[in-house]
Order: structure tokens, then sequence, then C-alpha cells
């Protein structure tokens, strides 16, 4: 070989090497995934992950976060058998609550899925803008119902401090790797009350399962009333109520009521749907732990059964079709229990925001704000004649004595469905009053639940423990 | 083995003993100016091709040389060449000659390999330590990384554990990575090796061993790459050290053939104490009776006590055996001309002391030398390797592990008669047919009611498991030398490795009457690793005391991975490589992964005076591993040096001999992290449930178009000094490595709404001082030479970014990466011993506070893994044909976890326990003892669970371990049937003889199995029913002729 030829040899192969498309060369498809560009590609990918924003959400509501919020309440007697339940009954959850834990997960995952369809929507061609403005409006309404959840459970309530600057939760504007600082409680309620309000302009009227204008609304009258701003809760409450759209359901048959399997009460404003096939039942974390069959884990307490019903909840003895929700469990025995049967079904699907609900805030908000206080009365009798009660609330019946009857029934009607606590809260810090649960008083340490350990950041700092 | 040897001696004579006529042997000794024997140099009739080098004894011997009159060219590096005449007679062999070699002060010294070139040692200013051939063949390790402990200074090398074929975990200079690999890179002969240990993860307690196929007799020298002036070439791979293989070539005038071979046994270094029978029924009742129970407690699995009385089942005895180890080895080496060749061909059986665990290894070797002319110059290299690894479950998987866990004396191996009815229920099958009652099990059946995995004997019957690598390193390699002093060099490396672990579960185990004989399952990996790179060497010397050199180049690599998760067949009476079935039941392919790298390079070295010395480096790497918005970093090093002792101020005193300063400053990186990991992955809506009927489709990892290369800063300042005309050399080094964007695969806040996440986040720093010493105590008729090294390393994590320990992932048995702490932090449960009065463990609440409650809420750094001071200390003993060999290795200031202990002395359970037990609490007011009062309820212990992970099981690590001695005789070269046998060394040593620790569970040093990469930099020393160590004793014999 001549000296010459390896010369030419080396050069064009240095260029070659030099010279190459190295880009190309530093690039790989990876295998056995879905990249971005080929998982967005038409709307009908738009509108699968909005299904999975709901998804994701159903899964959170599936029960899972109702019992979170009935653990804290008064209305639930000790868990059973669930370690992470009895951290929470006891007020003192850890770091490493894995129920807990999942329980926070759900709604953020949710709100993060919705964060990349608003972040997706323009990706795609061929979106009508009235279509845009839906998916942008759905992510944004599911974005705050979850973060209202959140910020229920984990941070004290609104109202706790004069200008609600306490320590709140993240609160996820858009999609991000940096962890995300500990917002103030005002921060999360701006966001949610934002969201909802751009969600009420932008949905439709009707959307099937998911949400609509309508949802909206009824979401923002249960965030009102949360934070005290009882006339825009009485306000959407209000205009609910008077749409005509949902109708009060009977108590024909109480344990079929409301959540109702393979179809949607006539109550419904908004709710997770479930079906039996595949991995499609969203009531799981209901059926799975207050069915009386099952040794249930959840049941409601003595003290909250005896206080509705000192007799007992023989139906052949007691006007309220709702005692038919209770069954004593071993009855006269150390372990006797009372088993709540609304869910105890096989799936069903849940109403999270529903037109009982409505009355319920139009007539407390009305009541509290000292107007129109013969719909309040009305409103509260509708309730009690519904379960076969007289209507004992007179049409000239007081603020105060509505506000009494109208705690009263909320409670037992929505009893399972995590909405004491709430109130127990609203209550303490909105109107003041030193209200307790189980002894332990509204605002303590422990009604709070701890974060998981992984939220903790530098710039996020977890809720103190115990002391209560 | 007499017998192997002579036939051996006979047939190499038969093939290569010519006799010629008129011919005169020439032999003769070297030896330096102290009178020391000089092996391996050249001698040669100058103007012929007739030579030959010096043995081990500084002999040499050129054979049928024709009568004439010759120049005799004696040369070795460091010393000056010297021209002899010497005349040979037709009739009268000439004397023996014997020659004084003088040291050549401007040739100094051995020659270094350095990555894309080859320096004089005075010429360099990196820290890089210097393995040879003879230190990595001593020890009888089926993989040579081990025989790297105690050798190089700053090198911390961990053997694993005792499974034949485990990988060691090797350090250097520190941890500096969490989630990406922590190891050096591995280069063979410039191609940067596979070296992933997870392929087929830790199935069966044991993680692959990338370098167990590379043959230790193959190799010639390992380089190991400290600083950045030595692994800045390596750019965005060499901040955690590398390693340079260089594996032997041709270079013996002649030929020479050796043959080596070695028997040896194993046994472990230490075994495990667990209860007997009586002992175990025992503290379970007493448990049974502490819970407020009566009468006989309820045994685990149903064991009646009659049985548990009349069995007691040594589970160790059962799995511990002696294995059996053997290696044979034939190499050529010749260097003619115009060619050179080294072959090699190594059978090696490495059996462990677990019953029917081995490693098998088959490798052989051709490297070619052929030289087109004075300017082209080609070198070939191949290895082809079979390493057959006989598997057995061990640690958590089962074995001996499950000797140590849950395996009890109170199981049988067998049944000892027939037994009618299923004991579990009593309930009776009847035969339909027939009405007979069929036996739940017959008389001499394997009893396995414990679980099939708690019969490790049956276990052995039932289950077959063999991993086979098959692996091919092959390199081409053309120099040109176009003009003078310049050597341009393209190579292109080509590597192929299948992995293919095989494992048959017969239908007794799987108790699947539907799947026939059995179920075999393969798992097979392939890599293919191609390699090119062009770069070229100038040497520029404008005046005698000018000297550069220029290094320029370009390299590509580009590696494939491809697997199948699973090929299963049923019906089938073994494994897939020696049964067959029609049956396929599975046939899954897996993800290929694919990665490359394109990289520019340079370096500049200037030598001024012969004295003054200076290097740049500079790398450009490009990964396909790195996000787009970081495809490429810029890797510079700067050094300088100065042999002081050349000064004029030094050479009025003769007490230092050779004094050379260095510095070095510069950036490295670490790109070892796992492929893809910068994109954004969805998941298909086929793959997910449905909502409201509908299908849905999310995002299930976030995208990093940031994410890149591990950065770290490093400066080292050394110095090397030879006292007493270099009787006795030293090296000491002072670093400082800091590590920034240290890679972490975190878990992110739940409220951004992902899992894991990759991301550039940490900073850690290294700091430490490395001490190595030479020192030829005694010369003369004997010699006593000893080695010693030491060395220092301070770690400290500096920042973990916005995260906080739990949000770091992988490492397991509590231990975690704490701000102002080294990495491997234990983070525990503080133990606060045993309240004298009710016998239960207390604990410390994190603020300090006593408590009966164990939380994990209360973790606080309590110690860590890593030691502070690790070194070796190697003695060679040599009197006339005799020498002795100790080496020594030592760890100090690193803690043991020792996690399975809270299992073995914690909640009684259905984990047989250790001896230690017997030292526990029994009744109200026993305050000097070990362990709480026995229970079978964690609410005992204050916890939930029996998984307590407390600081009572964090022992102190330290260990002196006399890894090696060796006794060998060298025979005088002579003669058989006219073939001259120039060496022939009988050989006898032992291995991890004797340990001084303080550890009281099995072995102080532990190199567990690990679940990745993050588990392996952050959890060694974790011990987990880990088996110890072997000791081994060998005999081995080698020839050379």
């Amino acid at each position: 070989m001549k000296t010459n030829t390896i010369k030419t040899l080396f050069i064009s192969l240095a260029s070659a090497l030099l010279f190459v498309q190295c880009e190309k060369q530093l690039e790989f498809e990876p295998d056995g995934v879905l990249l971005e560009d080929e998982a967005i590609q038409t709307k009908d990918d738009l509108q699968m992950l909005l299904n999975a924003a709901y998804e994701v959400m159903a899964n959170g509501f599936n029960g899972q976060s109702q019992n979170l919020h009935e653990l804290l309440s008064d209305d639930v007697a000790p868990p059973e058998r669930q370690d992470d339940y009895i951290q929470v009954y006891n007020r003192r959850t850890d770091i490493f609550n894995g129920t807990v834990n999942t329980v926070y997960k759900e709604p953020y995952f949710a709100i993060n899925r919705a964060n990349v369809i608003r972040e997706s929507v323009d990706l795609v061609s061929g979106v009508t803008p009235s279509e845009r403005q839906r998916l942008i409006a759905e992510a944004d309404f599911i974005r705050a119902y979850c973060l209202f959840d959140v910020v229920k459970l984990w941070a004290q309530p609104y109202g706790y401090t004069p200008d609600n600057s306490h320590p709140g939760v993240a609160v996820p504007y858009e999609e991000t790797n940096e962890p995300l600082p500990r917002s103030s409680v005002r921060t999360a309620y701006n966001y949610i009350t934002g969201n909802l309000r751009s969600a009420e302009a932008n949905l439709p009227d009707d959307n099937g399962n998911y949400a609509s204008k309508w949802a909206a609304k009824g979401a923002l009258a249960q965030v009102y009333f949360q934070m005290g701003k009882y006339d825009s809760a009485y306000f959407y409450a209000n205009e609910i109520i008077n749409s005509g759209r949902y109708s009060l359901e009977s108590m024909s048959d109480p344990l079929d009521f409301r959540f109702l399997t393979d179809q949607v009460s006539t109550e419904t404003i908004f709710g997770s749907v479930s079906s039996n096939t595949g991995d499609d039942n969203r009531s799981g974390g209901y059926t799975g732990n207050w069915r009386k069959g099952n040794q249930p884990t959840m049941t409601v307490s003595k003290d909250f059964f005896n206080l509705y019903f000192p007799t007992g909840a023989d139906t052949n003895t007691i006007a309220d079709r709702r005692g038919a929700w209770f069954t004593i469990l071993n009855a006269g025995e150390p372990s006797e229990r009372v088993a709540l049967n609304k869910f105890d079904k096989d799936y069903f699907n849940i109403p999270l925001i529903h037109l009982t609900e409505m009355k319920l805030i139009r007539a407390e908000a009305a009541a509290t704000l000292g107007i129109d206080l013969v719909t309040a009365a009305q409103d509260v009798n509708d309730i009690k004649v519904r379960a076969g009660l007289p209507p004992t609330l007179p049409s000239n019946a007081s603020a105060a004595d509505i506000i009494t009857e109208v705690r009263w029934e909320r409670r037992l009607e929505m009893i399972g469905e995590g909405d004491r606590t709430s109130q127990i809260k609203r209550i303490g810090a909105i109107e003041g009053e030193n209200i307790e649960s189980r002894g332990a008083p509204w605002n303590c340490n422990g009604m709070v639940l701890q974060f998981p350990a992984v939220e903790r950041t530098e710039i996020f700092e977890l809720n103190p423990e115990g002391g209560c | 083995m007499i017998k192997v040897l002579r036939w051996g001696l006979f047939l190499f004579a038969c093939c290569f003993s010519t006799a010629l006529l008129a011919q005169q042997n020439i032999t003769g000794v070297l030896v330096d100016e102290n009178g020391m024997t000089v092996p391996g140099a050249s001698v040669v009739l100058e103007g012929t091709t007739m030579g030959s080098s010096t043995d081990l004894d500084g002999k040499f011997l050129i054979e049928n040389v024709p009568a004439g009159a010759y120049n005799l060219k004696v040369s070795f590096i460091g010393y000056k060449t010297l021209l002899l005449p010497v005349t040979v007679e037709a009739d009268k062999a000439p004397a023996p000659i014997s020659v004084k070699l003088e040291v050549d002060a401007q040739k100094l010294e051995e020659l270094v390999v350095v990555g894309y070139g080859v320096q004089r040692k005075r010429e360099v200013t990196g820290s890089i330590a210097k393995v040879e051939s003879k230190d990595i063949t001593a020890l009888p390790v089926p993989s040579f990384e081990s025989s790297l402990q105690g050798k190089a200074a700053g090198v911390q090398v961990t053997t694993g554990s005792g499974l034949a074929g485990s990988p060691a975990l090797i350090r250097i200079r520190g941890i500096a990575s969490v989630s990406a690999g922590g190891d050096p890179l591995y280069v063979v002969d410039g191609i940067p090796i596979t070296q992933d240990y997870f392929l087929r993860g830790n199935g069966g307690g044991m993680n692959t061993n990338p370098l167990a196929a590379i043959n230790p007799s193959d190799i010639e020298s390992v380089e190991i790459l400290k600083d950045a002036a030595a692994t800045g070439i390596y750019g965005s791979r060499g901040a955690n050290g590398v390693i340079l293989i260089t594996t032997k070539r041709g270079k013996t005038k002649g030929l020479s053939v050796d043959l080596n071979t070695r028997w040896g046994v194993s046994l472990p270094t230490a075994r495990p104490n667990m209860l007997g029978s009586d002992d175990y029924l025992q503290m379970y009742q007493e448990a049974w009776e502490n819970d407020g129970n009566t009468g006989r407690a309820d045994l685990p699995n149903n064991v009646s006590w009659e049985t548990a009385e009349n069995t007691n089942t040594d589970w160790v005895d059962e799995t511990i055996g002696t294995g059996f180890k053997q290696m044979y080895s034939i190499g050529v080496n010749t260097r003619k001309e115009k060619w050179g060749l080294f072959g090699n061909f190594t059978y090696d059986d490495n059996e462990s002391y677990l019953k029917g665990n081995s490693y098998e290894r088959m490798s052989g070797r051709l490297n070619f030398d052929y030289d087109v002319s004075d300017k082209v110059k080609l070198q070939v290299s191949s290895s082809l390797s079979q390493g057959l690894n006989n598997r057995v479950d061990a640690a958590w998987s089962g074995g001996l592990g499950a000797a140590m866990s849950t395996a009890l004396p109170i199981y049988p191996i067998r049944w000892d008669s027939t037994q009618l009815a299923n004991p579990a229920t009593g309930e009776y099958e009847i035969d339909p047919n027939t009405g007979d009652t069929i036996p739940y099990a017959n008389a001499g059946d394997y009893w396995r009611e414990g679980g099939a995995g708690n019969n490790p004997v049956a276990m052995r019957d039932w289950k077959s498991w063999r991993t086979q690598e098959i692996r091919s390193i092959n390199n081409v390699r053309i120099n040109v030398m176009p003009i003078e002093n310049l050597v341009i060099t393209g190579t292109g490396g080509y590597e192929y490795m299948r992995i293919r672990d095989d494992i048959w579960e017969s239908s007794e185990l799987l108790q699947d009457g539907s799947v026939g004989a059995g179920v075999a399952k393969r798992y097979p990996v392939w890599v293919n690793n191609y390699n090119g790179s062009l770069f070229g060497n100038y040497n520029w010397q404008p005046t005698k005391e000018h000297d550069f050199k220029f290094m320029a180049g370009s390299e590509f690599q580009y590696s494939r991975t491809e697997r199948k998760n699973l090929i299963e067949y049923t019906h089938i009476d073994g494994p897939l490589y020696d049964a067959e079935s029609d049956s396929m039941r599975a046939d899954q392919d897996g993800p290929t992964e694919q990665w490359s790298f394109i990289s520019y390079f340079g370096r500049v070295n200037y030598m001024l005076k012969n004295k003054y010395i200076a290097q740049l480096t500079g790398r450009v790497d490009g990964s396909s591993k790195f996000g787009p918005n970081n495809k490429y970093g810029f890797f510079p090093s700067a050094s300088v040096g100065w042999v002081m002792s050349e000064e004029d101020f030094m050479q009025s005193q003769n007490v230092i001999s050779y004094f050379k300063w260095k510095f070095s400053i510069g950036r490295t990186g670490n790109a070892n992290l796992p492929v893809d990991k910068y994109y954004a992955r969805y998941s298909p809506p086929e793959n997910n449930a449905t909502y409201n009927g509908n299908p849905i489709l999310y995002k299930i990892e976030l995208d990093n178009p940031n994410l890149q290369w591990e950065v770290s800063t490093n400066w080292d300042i050394a110095a090397e000094i030879g006292f007493l005309d270099d009787r006795i050399t030293m090296e000491a080094a002072y670093y400082r490595k800091y590590a920034s964007d240290v890679l972490m695969r975190v878990q992110l806040p739940q409220s951004l709404g992902y899992g894991e996440y990759w991301d550039n986040v940490g900073e850690i720093l290294n700091r430490g001082w490395e001490l190595s010493v030479k020192s030829r105590n005694l010369v003369g008729p004997l010699s006593w030479t000893t080695n010693f090294n030491m060395a220092h390393n301070y770690n400290e994590v500096m920042s973990i970014g916005l995260y906080t320990e739990d949000a770091i992932l992988g490492g397991t048995n509590d231990t975690r990466v704490v701000v102002g702490y080294p990495i491997g932090t234990n983070f525990l449960v503080r133990s606060a011993g045993i309240d004298p009065e009710t016998g239960k463990p207390m604990y410390y609440t994190k603020d300090g506070e006593l408590t009966d409650k164990w939380n994990p809420d209360d973790r606080v750094p309590v110690g860590d893994v890593l030691p502070e001071v690790i070194g070796g200390l190697n003695n060679t003993w040599a009197w006339k044909n005799w020498d002795l060999n100790l080496d020594i290795v030592y760890s100090f200031g690193a803690k043991i976890y020792d996690s399975s202990s809270k299992r073995q002395l914690g909640v009684v359970t259905d984990w047989n326990m250790r001896t230690e037990i017997f030292d526990r609490w029994r009744k109200p007011g026993d305050n000097d003892v070990d362990y709480a009062r026995l229970t079978r309820d964690t609410e005992t212990y204050g916890s939930g669970t029996p998984w307590i992970n407390t600081d009572q099981w964090l022992k102190d690590g330290d260990y002196i371990r006399f890894r090696r001695l060796a006794v060998g005789y060298n025979f005088q070269p002579f003669n058989i049937k006219k073939v001259n046998i120039q060496r022939l060394r009988i050989e006898g040593s032992m291995t991890n003889f004797f340990t001084w620790t303080n550890f009281d569970g099995l072995d102080p040093e532990i190199a567990r199995d690990f679940e990745n990469a993050a588990d392996r930099n952050m959890s060694g020393n974790v011990t987990y029913l880990t088996p110890p160590q072997e000791r081994t004793y060998n005999i081995a014999l080698s020839v050379t002729f």
C-alpha cells in the first residue's frame, strides 16, 4: 500500500467522521413508548386527554376523599383494620400515610392533566374555536374542583386568618418540573373561583356526564358558601334551582337514592360515573369501606346515630325514611356498630354537586343574609317532606330557626358524602362559633391532614402535627 | 497434576524442539546498579532476529546461535542501552555473561498508557495508578477487578459476595453520583466496553457482572486514571475515573509458551449462627407466653409440635458445601520482525461454596500485529469468551438466604412417612374412580408446607438456572506514520454480548399439572457496541530543550441493547438449552435501547528542559442521552509538572533522588445515565382504563430538555518522591472533586402531577488525600519489598436542590441522600435501649425524646456506609528460589447496616433467629441485655410492621483483611528433551484467611445485590442475607518455555 493512498483514505475518513450529520446520530426514538408528537395529533386525542383528567378526578372522588373528610368529622366511629384511616381519625396523620398520599395525589394528577390539555390544545389543527373554548373550560373546571378539595383537607379553612394569608396548598397554574411553593389559602381560593368563573362563562349548557355551565355554577355555590360569601352562594344556588333543569329525587326507595347504579340521579348537577366493565368502576372508595357485608372499615358513630334516631332506626316505627340508611351490626355486643347503607351496592354513580345541596346552601345562605326567608324555610321543608317528615318550619320562621334546621338536615342528608367536616370548619372560621369535632377544636392541627413526604421541599413547609 | 504437566511438556517438545549442529546457546544474567536482577529486559544479537528477554531472575538464553561474532544489545526502559561483543565458537558454548545496567536519567521509568496514547512516567502530570499483570492474575477470582483491591491508592474495591461471578463494587476517589452509575469507565484496548450491572436486574440476589467475561490472563496492565489531567481526555465519561485495560501483545523474540494451571477449594469466610429446633421452639413459645397466651404456641405453617420437636434441619449445612476450582490456561507469545502474536486460551471453573453454584469461563484471545511497512502498522485484537453461571437463589431470593431467614429448623427436608390428609385443612383427596385416598404426600417426598422456597434442597432439584454470557471484544487499529514524528491512528471496535438467563421450573415446584414436566423460561439480552476513532499524535522538538506533543482526534460510539422480556415453553423437562418443547407459551419482545456518543478531543504536552511539564486537554462530547438543550458538553483540563530534583539546588544532597510536583485542574463529566430519559412519554389509550365508556390518554413522564451529564470540577496536587536512589519511592496527592448537576431520579412532589423524573439537581463534594509508598527494604539474596497505600476521602452532599431526602429514589434499607452528610447516610430511627421493666424497645423521637413508638418520621442521620480510610499493604520476600507474598487490605470508618438482623433478632415470626437472641430481656429488672422481650406482636415494639429499621442494626464496619498469602518456588531454567523450560513455578496460596473486625455479622466486606445504580451508590455496606465472601486454598503451577 502506498503512503499516499493511505493518506487519502485517512483524510476522507476524517472528513466523514467530522462532518457526519451529527444530530441524527445523537437521537434515537425510544422503543415501546408513546411520544408527544405521536400522542397528540387530532382533536380526538385532546378529548382523550380531557377524559383522562376526569378519570383520575373520579378516582379521587370514588369515596376515598369523602372518607377522609368523614374521618375528621364527628359523624363516624373509629375505623377498623385500616391503619391509615385510624391515623386520620385520631388526627395524627404523618408524612408516610399511604392513603392520605393517594387522596392528595389524585386531584393534582387531574389538575396536571387539565394543564396538559390547556397547553396542548393549540398543537392540533382542526379544533374549532368553540371546541377549543369548551376544552379549556372543562380543564378549568377540573382544576378548580380538584384544588377545592385539596385546600379543604390540607389547609386550615378560609377565614382562619382575617386575610387568609395562612398556608394553603400548591397551586399549579401550568405544567412544570419545578416544585411549587406553598401558596396562601387566599391564593388557592382565587385560583378556584377564577377558574370556575371562566368555566361558567365558556362551558355549554349540556355536556353529558362531563362538566357543564351548570356544574360550574354549582361548584361556585359550594365554594362561595365555604368562603362565607353567602350572597354569591345564594345567587348561584338560586339560579340552579330556578333553572328547572334538575329535580329532587323522591325517597321512595331510600336504599337506591342519589347514588344510583347505571343511571344518573335527577339531582346530579355534576358527578362521576361508573360502570361494571373493565376498570371503569369509580365508586371503590365507598364500596370497599362501607358495605356491611365486608366487615366495614367505615361506620357511623353511635353518637351520630342516637342523635337522629334515639329510638332506633326501625322503619316500621319511625317516619324518617333516612332511617333505612342505617343497620345495627352485632347489636348488644361490644362490637356493635352502625353501618351506613347508602353505598351498599356493587358500583354506582357519585353525584358531587346535587340539587339537595343547592337547596341546603340556598336556605342557609339566605337565612344568614336575612333575605328570602320564606324560600329558605320552604327549601328545608322540601328536604324534610321528602324524607317523610312533616314540614316543621313555618313560612315565617326566624333566620336562626332556619339555620338550626338546615344544619340539622344537612348533616343527616349528606352523611357519608364528606360534607360534615367542611361545615364544622365553615361554622368555626366564618361564623366564629366554638365548634368541635369529637372534642377537637375546628382549627386544631390534627383537623388538617399532613402532606406526603415527597411534598416537602425547601419552599414547601409541612403542616404542624399533633396537638388534638 | 504431574501427569498433565508431563503430557504438556512432551507435546510441546515434539512440536517445537529443533536441534541444529554447530550452534550454541548464549546465556547470562542482568543486574541493575544495586545488584538486583532485572527481569523483562530485551537481549538481542544486533543485526539478527535472534534474541530473548530476561526471565524473573534476570536470566536470559539465546538459543542456537551459529558460530560467529556478534554484538549483544541489552535494553530496558529507564536504563542505558548496552552493546557487548560476543563471540560464539562452533565447538564450545560461550561462558555465561553477567551484564550490569546503568540508569539512564534521560529515559527514566516506565511507560504509562493514557487515553489515546502512551506517556513516559516522567511526563505524566495526571494521577494514574498502574497495576501489573502479575497482580491481576494472582487472585483466584473469576473477574479481574477484585484483584485491584489494595493495589492502588484511592481505589475502593469491595469484592462481590460469595456467589460465583458476582460483581465487585469499585469507587475511585469517593462517590459523586446518586442516581447515575458511579462506576469508573472501563476501556479495553481503547474501546469503552458495555458495563451495565443491571441488564438482568438483581434476579436471584445477584447483579450481572459485565467484567466477568474478561480473562485476567489476557491483561498486560491496568491503568487507573484518577484526576482531571488523566481523565479529562474522556470528557463526559471521566468523572468517576477511568480504568484502562491493555491486553498482552506478542513481544517475545522467538516463541514462548505459557502454561498455567490452578486448583483450589472454596469455603465461606463465615457461617451464619442460626438457631436449631429446640432453641427456636423455646423462643417461639416464650414470645407466645409473653404476649399473654397460654398453652402451646401455634407454630408457623401449621407445623405440629410433634413434627417440630422431631425435626432439626440445619439449612445452612444443606446450602453450604465446599466448592472446587480449576483453571487451565495456555498462552503463546512471539514477535518476529514483521509480525507479532499473542494468543491465549483459558478454561476457568470457579465453584463457590454454595451448593450448585459456579462460574465457568472459557475464553480465547488472539492479538496480532503486522507491520505493513515501516510506516504502516496494523494491530488486530480479538477475544471471545463464554461465561456459564450455574445459579442458585441467594440472599432475599432463597437458598442460603432462606436458610438464614424463613427456612425454619422445624421444617423437615422430606416427609418421613406417607401423609394421607392435607395437614393444613385435614381433608382427604379421594380418587373419584377407585374411591381410594390419594395421599397428600408420600414418604421421601420433599416437604414444602413452609413454601417451596423454604426448602432449598428441593429447590435445587426443582429449579435449574443458568446464565450464559457470550462476549467478544474486537479491535482493529492502524497506525500510519506519513511523516516523521506523526502517527495517525484509526481504530474500529466491535463488541458483542449476549446474555441468556435460562430458568426451568418443574411441575412439582409450580404445582401445576397443566404444564407437563415443567416450564422453561429464557430472558435473552443482546448488546452490540460499535466504536470508531481517528486521532493523530505529533511530536515536535524545535530545540533540544523544548519538547511538544500534540494529539487530536474524534470518536464515535454506538450501542444497541435488544432484549426479549420472556420466552416461555411448557411441557419441557429441562432448561431450553438442553431440552425441547413445541409448547411456546410466551414470546414477548422487550424495548430496544440505543445510545451514542460523538466526540472531538485534543491534547498538548510541553516539556521544557526535561523538567518543566505542561499539559492541556479538551474534549467535546455529544450524546443521545443528553436533552436537546444540552446535546454537547466541553470538558477541559490543564496541568503542570515540575521535576524539582533536576534543579541545581537539589544536586548537593543524595537522600532525595527524585522529586516531582504535579498540579492539575479540570472539568469532567459523568454520562452514565439510562437512555431516553429526556423525552415526555404518554400512556397509550390501548393500555389504559376507560372513563365514561371512552378511551383516555395521558402523559406519564415529563420531558426534561435540559437533561445533561454530571459536572465534576476537580483539582489535584501531588508529589512523586524517590529516596536513596529510588530504593524508596512514594507518591502523595491531595484532591478536591466538586460534582454539580448531579443526576437524581426524584419522586416529584405529587402537586406536579407526575411520578419520577430525572433531573440534574445535586452537588457533592469529595476531597481527600492518598499516599503510596514502595520500599525495597532488603536487596540481595534475601529481598524484601513493601508496597503500602492509604487513602482518605471526605464525602458530603452539598445540595439536592429543592428536594428532600425522601424524594430521591433508589436508596433501600434507609440509606438516604441528606444535605450536609455523606452519600449513603443511614437515616434511621434511633434506638434508646430496652425498658428494664417492660422489656420493650425504646426509641428517640427526632427531637430526642424517649418514646415506645417506632415512627419513621423520627429518622435522623446516624452514620454512613462510606469508609474514611482505605488501603492495602503488600509484602514480598524472596530468597533464592523461594518467594512469599502477603496482601493485606483494610477499611476504616464505614458503618455496616446489617439489615436482616431486624428480622433475625426482632419480632418473633416465621424467620429463624440467630444465637445472639439468647441475650434477651426475660423478666422485669433485666437491664443488661441486648435484645428486647420476645413477642409475636409488632405493637409490642411500637410498630405496625416487623421491618423495624433502627440504628440498633448499624454496626462498626472496620476491618483488616489478610487477602492473600502465597508461597512460590521458581525452578532454575532447565531442559527436558531439548525443550528449554525458562520458567517453572509452583505456588500455594490462600485467600481471605484471616479478618480482623468488630462486626458481629458474617463478613465485613459487603457488596450486596443492588436494585439499581442509586442503590449501588447509596447502599454499599448494607447487608441483607448476603452470602459472605469465600475463603480459598489454591495450588498453582506455571511453566514458560
